[in-house]
C-alpha cells in the first residue's frame, strides 16, 4: 500500500519540489499551504507522516504540532520539521512535544526523503527494545546485565551512562534534546543542569573509545548516535 | 559679553545639579553654574543628542537662565516633594509624559497624568530612600520605553523629596530588537530561494545525462558553497551584533574536552587527506566560555590546517598555560603564508591565492569568525610561522 505523506508548506515551489522527491520515492505526497488546511485534511484522513514547515501564515508550525499531539486520534502521526530560521529553541520545542524528526534549510530532498522512510520504518516496527540483537556502530547493550561491549569488548559504564546510552540507542540517527536524555536517565521532573549531561556524554564517549565518535553533538539542540539507517540513499 | 564657549556633558548628576540649584536659588551650586553661563554647549549622553544653547548672561535673572538650561535638554527632569506634589519640570517631561497642558507645577504626581509605572516607581524610590533606576514600559499607543532615575532632594527641609530624571530609549531598544531580529530574517529569506535550487538541481541530477548532468552538479556544488557563506555570515552578524550577551559562558570548558570534540569532528576530513593529528595539552586547564562558540574557533583552524598542511603531513594541536593565558596553538606543516599576508589573513574574504581557494574549498570567513569568537572572550590570536615551514595559530583565552 503506498503510504501518504501530508505537505504542510506555504511556499508553493518548495512544496511542489518536495512533493517530487516523494512521488519518485514512491510515495503519495499532498500539500496543504496553510495550518487550517493542514488540521483539517488530517481530521478527513490521517496521513501516514506529516512534513510540517514550522513557519506558516495563520497557526504556526509549532502550535499545530501541539494540537497533533495533544489530539489522542492524530497522536501517533510522525512529524518531520522543517525550518528555516536556524532557531535551534523552535527545533528543541518541537522535538520535546513528540516531533519526530527535523531538517533546517537548505537541506537536501533526498536526505528528507531518506528521513521519511526511516521515520515511517521506525514506525512500523514501534519502537523495538533495545537488546542484545541491536548493534549500533560496533557497540552492543545488554539491558537485563545491564552489559555494553564495543566491538566484543565489554566496557565499564555508571548507571547513568547507560541508561543515556541505551536511550539513544533506542532511536539511532534521531536527535534527541538534552531535557529528554535527563528524563531517560533520571526520570520525569528532574531538575538538573543541562551542563551535567555534557558532562556524563563527555566521559561516555571517553568510554567508548573508538565507538565514541558516533555520538555525535548537534549544536544546540542535543545529541544523537550515528546511524547507517538514515544515511543518504542515492 | 561673549565668554570662551566651553562644553558639559550632562549626564544624571549633573541635571541633579542644575535641577536642584533651580529650586533653591540660594544654595552652594549657585555661583559655580552662574559662572558657567556663557555658551553652553549641552551634550546629553544617554540620547546622544547635543544642542547648542544661547543663554543670555545680562540681568534678566539667573533662575530664568537655569529654566533655560533645563528646558534646553532632551532628558526629562521632574523634581517632587515628599508628598508627591510637582515642583518643577523642565518642557521635555511635559513632552515625553504628554503631560496636560496646564502648568502642573503645584498638582501631585497622579492628577498630573503621569503614567502608572513612574508611579510605581517613584513610590518605589522613596521605600528605598536612596537613588534608583529602573527600565520602564510605558504602555501607551506608541509604547515607551523609557529610563527612570531618581535621587533624593531636600527643599525647605523637606528630606522626602527627589529629582526624576527620564530618558526616552524607545528608539534605541527598537533598533536593538530590529538588529538582533535581522539575522534570523536574513536567514530566512536567503535558506528558503536556495533550497528550491538545491532541490530543483537535484531533480535534474536524477533525471539528467552526460553534460546535463555535469551542469546540474556544477549547480548543485555551488548551492552548497553558498549556504556555507550564509551561515557563515550570519554566524560572524551574531558575534558582532551583540558581543557578549549573544551567548551562555559557563564557568569552566576544559580545554582537553574541548580539543578532544574537536579532533573527532574533524577525524573524517583528516582521514581523507591523510593527516594525523596530534593532541598535547595540559589536563588542568581550562577557560571561561561558550563551548560551542570555542568549538567552532579551534576547529575552523583545524579544518585550515587540515586542507593547507599538505597530504600526509601532521597537524598539532597545543594547550599550554601561559601566565593567566590558555594558549591553544593549531600547527600545520605546509607551505605557509608569506609574511606580507600575516596582517591581513583575519580580514573577511582576504584571499592569499584565489585559485588554490577554490581547489580546497572554504567560505573565506573562517579566520574573521576565529577573530571574533576569541576577541568575544577577551582573548587574542596571532598567526605564526611553524619552524620548518608551515602556519601556527595562536589563540590566547584567559585562563580559569
Amino acid at each position: 500500500m503506498t503510504q501518504r505523506v501530508l505537505i504542510i508548506e506555504d511556499e508553493p515551489e518548495i512544496a511542489a519540489m518536495i512533493q517530487l522527491h516523494l512521488d519518485r520515492a514512491g510515495f503519495q505526497a499532498t500539500i496543504c499551504d496553510n495550518g487550517e488546511d493542514g488540521l483539517a485534511s488530517i481530521a478527513a484522513h490521517a496521513p501516514d507522516l506529516v512534513i510540517l514547515d514550522l513557519m506558516l501564515p495563520g497557526i504556526d508550525g509549532l502550535e499545530l504540532c501541539r494540537q497533533l499531539k495533544y489530539d489522542a486520534a492524530t497522536r501517533v502521526i510522525p512529524i518531520i520539521m522543517v525550518t528555516a530560521r536556524g532557531e535551534e529553541s523552535d527545533v528543541v520545542s518541537g522535538l520535546e512535544m513528540g516531533a519526530d524528526d527535523y531538517m533546517v534549510k537548505p537541506f537536501s530532498p533526498r536526505e528528507l526523503s531518506a528521513r521519511v522512510r526511516a521515520v515511517l520504518r521506525r514506525r512500523a516496527g514501534d519502537l523495538p527494545e533495545v537488546d542484545e540483537s541491536t548493534a549500533v556502530s560496533g557497540i552492543q547493550v545488554n539491558t537485563d546485565r545491564h552489559e555494553v561491549s564495543v566491538d566484543g569488548v565489554s566496557v565499564d559504564l555508571t548507571l547513568t551512562e547507560f541508561q543515556i546510552l541505551r536511550f539513544l540507542m533506542s532511536r539511532p540517527g534521531f536527535v534527541r534534546t538534552r531535557d529528554q536524555i535527563i528524563e531517560a536517565a533520571h526520570g520525569p521532573h528532574v531538575v538538573m543542569s543541562k551542563r551535567t549531561i555534557d558532562v556524563h556524554i563527555t566521559a561516555l564517549r571517553k568510554k567508548l573509545g573508538r565507538a565514541g565518535d558516533a555520538i555525535e553533538t548537534i549544536r544546540g539542540v542535543g545529541y544523537r548516535l550515528e546511524s547507517d539507517v538514515i544515511a543518504t540513499e542515492p | 559679553m561673549n565668554r570662551t564657549a566651553f562644553a558639559i556633558t550632562l549626564v544624571a548628576a549633573g541635571t541633579m545639579t542644575l535641577c536642584a540649584a533651580m529650586l533653591a536659588p540660594g544654595g552652594a551650586f549657585w555661583g559655580l553654574l552662574t559662572a558657567c553661563c556663557g555658551v553652553l554647549a549641552v551634550g546629553v549622553g544617554t540620547t546622544g543628542l547635543v544642542r547648542v544653547v544661547q543663554v543670555g548672561t545680562g540681568p534678566s535673572g539667573r533662575e530664568e537662565r537655569l529654566r533655560s538650561i533645563l528646558n534646553s535638554i532632551s532628558t526629562a527632569v521632574i523634581a517632587v516633594r515628599g508628598d508627591d506634589v510637582i515642583l518643577g519640570l523642565n518642557s521635555a517631561a511635559t513632552v515625553l509624559l504628554d503631560l496636560d497642558d496646564a502648568d502642573p507645577v503645584g498638582v501631585p504626581l497622579h492628577q498630573a497624568g503621569v503614567p502608572e509605572p513612574v508611579l510605581a516607581f517613584v513610590a518605589a524610590a522613596r521605600r528605598t530612600g536612596s537613588c534608583s533606576t529602573a527600565e520602564l514600559s510605558i504602555d501607551s499607543d506608541d509604547h515607551q520605553t523609557l529610563i527612570v532615575r531618581s535621587e533624593p532632594l531636600v527643599v525647605d527641609g523637606d528630606g522626602q523629596g527627589m529629582v526624576l530624571v527620564l530618558d526616552d530609549v524607545t528608539r534605541m531598544r527598537r533598533l536593538e530588537t530590529m538588529r538582533s531580529d535581522f539575522a534570523a530574517n536574513v536567514s530566512h529569506e536567503l535558506r528558503t530561494p536556495i533550497t528550491a535550487i538545491q532541490g530543483y538541481a537535484e531533480l535534474l541530477d536524477e533525471s539528467s545525462q552526460g553534460t546535463d548532468k555535469d551542469h546540474a552538479q556544477v549547480i548543485l556544488r555551488n548551492c552548497r558553497r553558498l549556504s556555507a557563506i550564509i551561515e557563515d555570515l550570519l554566524a560572524l552578524a551574531r558575534l558582532e551584533g551583540e558581543s557578549q550577551a549573544a551567548f551562555t559562558v559557563e564557568d569552566s570548558v576544559p580545554v582537553h574536552d574541548l580539543l578532544d570534540a574537536v579532533t573527532r569532528s574533524c577525524a573524517d576530513e583528516a582521514s581523507h587527506a591523510s593527516i594525523t593529528m596530534r593532541v598535547d595539552c595540559n589536563d588542568q586547564l581550562a577557560v571561561q566560555g561558550s563551548t560551542a562558540l570555542l568549538e567552532q574557533a579551534v576547529s575552523n583552524l583545524v579544518t585550515n590546517a587540515i586542507r593547507y598542511g599538505g597530504s600526509g603531513s601532521m597537524v598539532e594541536l597545543r594547550a599550554t598555560q601561559a601566565g593567566d593565558a590558555a594558549e591553544i596553538a593549531v600547527v600545520d606543516h605546509g607551505g605557509g603564508i608569506p609574511l606580507e599576508h600575516h596582517s591581513r589573513v583575519f580580514e573577511r574574504f582576504y584571499r592569499i591565492d584565489r585559485g588554490r581557494s577554490r581547489q580546497v574549498g572554504g567560505t573565506g570567513l573562517g579566520l574573521a569568525i576565529v577573530k571574533n569568537i576569541v576577541l568575544a572572550h577577551k582573548g587574542s590570536v596571532a598567526l605564526k610561522e611553524t619552524p620548518g615551514g608551515g602556519c601556527t595559530f595562536v589563540m590566547s583565552l584567559p585562563a580559569v
